[in-house]
């Protein structure tokens, strides 16, 4: 199983995938930080003052935007194997399949705790002095900020189960991709506002992985965080159970 | 393969698949290969050779009968990259990676130190390209990085499927004392082509599969010999002695308007015929290079029907072989 885990890293690193999308997660986390930090106070906009902890730990957890980018990576870490058929050789040296996939499933999971810490320590690069400038004090003593700094890259490692999970799943490269990027994105969205079906909305993926960032329990749409942990590597585990019963177990293209 | 390892003897038991739609790919197919031998799987294309091959190597499912490698199914070998080298088609790479980073990968996976990619990239010629990104190499490199890829392990199995494809004339003939020397170390060779020609000089055995069935197995010489010698007679008065033969009962077969080819008849009663029969003989040889011939016979027709042909006056072919015929540049060890 070593051998294999050391084969997947070898994988992710020999390909240009990880830096670009690793690039794409801090360019959006910046982005998230950026605009809260810019956005806080002028009209129009009625969320709490940067000196409250709420709006702290959404700043903060604004790099938490690498989850969606880890997905993507986990999905195509799957999804190459099929496309360009290195599953022949993979599957031929390890033929026992399941090994495979979970051995992709840790990989996944370490390289997003690194995408997260990255986005982590820029969130903090960025907030920090500009809070300063500010003369607004940062709430480290509550220790809710650090707190809120973990569980962010919690949720990002699991975000890349759930890559992995629907990689096993849909194999088509493209159509798992645009196809998550779709529901993450949109028809999540749609789900929240739909009356009668939206009471279920909080237990959907992308809810379960807001809910995990908020601490305080602030948007009370949501479930706890550590229920949203829970549910959500509950999602990326389903996703790859239900591909291996489907797809995997199958013949190899 | 290195002493007082188990023999990397290929069984092939009754093995059947039949895919979703129906469609029976392998049908009841048994075969073994012996160690220390190149054996030749031959067939038309669509025959089954690809799929039988896949699951002998566990990546497709058989639906009944089994394959074995050393006598354990694929699943069940321990590290099986050092046991059996595969050459699927050679497509299995990813483009962005290069061969070096590519083999490296799959050293890491089978707890191979990673200086084991440089000597297999050595030992198919390839190490200048190894820093090379596998979206510019050629078909014939590829295959070459494929091959690597079976070497790995340092398998006393190599199985490969039409590896030829997309090499040119001389990696064609680099790829056949590739595989002579690895023989030679006493190593199992299977390889796949629809080609007779292109394995011809290669390989000691062949399997030939038609309609997913096994049509033929045995030696090079046992192939031509199946048939007893073949003759080809070049005389302006064909139709004379062709009639002459026919009346003995003698398979032949009119090549054009001044040749005819004789089966099973020794040259010397060949001779005597046409002396009887006033034919002006211009060439009479030997015909054993035809090979060729015998694998579309085999291979173009349902196996279980009687043979009809494009000859007339010939026997269907009786199963029980006749004593190998033994032509020059034919059969025996290579």
């Amino acid at each position: 199983m070593s051998g294999l885990i050391r084969a997947e890293f070898r994988k992710v690193l020999t390909t240009k995938l990880w830096w670009g999308m690793l690039l794409g997660s801090m360019a959006l986390a910046a982005l998230g930080v950026i605009g809260q930090i810019a956005s806080n106070g002028t009209s129009g906009n009625d969320t709490p003052g940067l000196d409250t902890t709420q709006t702290q730990q959404s700043v903060f957890s604004s790099a938490g935007a690498a989850g969606i980018f880890i997905m993507i990576v986990g999905i195509i870490g799957i999804t190459t194997e099929y496309r360009h058929f290195t599953s022949r050789p993979t599957f031929l040296i390890e033929p026992r399949r399941g090994r495979v996939i979970v051995a992709k499933l840790l990989v996944f999971a370490v390289v997003g705790i690194v995408y997260s810490l990255v986005c982590v320590a820029e969130a903090i690069a960025i907030a920090v002095p500009w809070l300063s400038l500010k003369n607004v004090s940062v709430g480290w003593e509550s220790k809710q900020i650090i707190a809120v700094l973990a569980l962010t890259a919690l949720g990002v490692a699991i975000y890349a189960l759930v890559g992995v999970g629907i990689g096993v799943l849909i194999h088509n490269q493209i159509a798992a991709v645009i196809g998550s990027l779709a529901y993450f994105l949109v028809i999540e969205n749609l789900i929240s506002i739909i009356p009668g079906v939206k009471v279920i909305h909080k237990f959907l993926p992308g809810a379960t992985a807001n809910a995990i960032t908020d601490l305080g329990h602030y948007n009370h749409d949501l479930l706890r965080w550590w229920q949203g942990a829970i549910l959500l590597i509950a999602w990326g585990l389903f996703f790859a159970v239900l591909g291996w019963v489907l797809t995997v177990r199958s013949d190899v293209p | 393969m290195r002493v007082g390892e188990p023999p990397g003897r290929i069984v092939v038991a009754a093995l059947s698949k039949t895919f979703a739609g129906g469609i029976r790919a392998v049908d009841n197919l048994s075969f073994t290969v012996e160690p220390g031998s190149v054996t030749g799987f031959l067939g038309p294309n669509g025959a089954g050779k690809t799929t039988t091959l896949r699951m002998i190597l566990g990546l497709v499912r058989p639906t009944s009968g089994t394959a074995t490698v050393g006598g354990r199914r694929y699943v069940a070998l321990p590290n099986p990259l050092r046991h059996v080298g595969a050459c699927l088609e050679a497509s299995s790479f990813y483009p962005g990676r290069t061969a070096r980073n590519h083999l490296r990968v799959y050293c890491a996976h089978a707890g191979l130190p990673g200086k084991r990619a440089a000597e297999v990239l050595e030992l198919v010629g390839l190490s200048a390209a190894g820093r090379r990104r596998v979206k510019g190499f050629s078909l014939g490199m590829r295959q070459r990085l494929a091959l690597a890829t079976a070497m790995l392990g340092d398998p006393p199995v190599l199985i490969m499927d039409e590896p030829t494809n997309g090499l040119d004339p001389e990696g064609i003939r680099w790829l056949r004392g590739f595989l002579r020397e690895l023989a030679g170390q006493g190593r199992t060779i299977l390889v796949s082509s629809h080609l007779l020609a292109e394995v011809q000089q290669t390989v000691d055995r062949v399997v030939i599969l038609s309609a997913g069935r096994c049509v033929r197995q045995g030696s090079m010489a046992e192939l031509a010999g199946g048939r007893g010698p073949t003759t080809l007679v070049r005389t302006p008065q064909v139709d004379a002695l062709m009639a002459v033969l026919t009346s003995r009962g003698v398979g032949l077969t009119r090549v054009d308007a001044t040749a005819v080819r004789i089966d099973g008849l020794p040259v010397p009663d060949i001779g005597h015929a046409a002396f009887e029969a006033g034919c002006e003989i211009h060439e009479m040889r030997a015909d054993q290079a035809d090979l060729e011939r015998v694998f579309f016979e085999l291979t173009s027709q349902p196996p279980s029907q009687p043979h009809v042909g494009p000859t007339y006056g010939q026997p269907p072919y009786q199963p029980p072989y006749q004593p190998p015929y033994q032509g020059p540049g034919q059969g025996g060890p290579w």
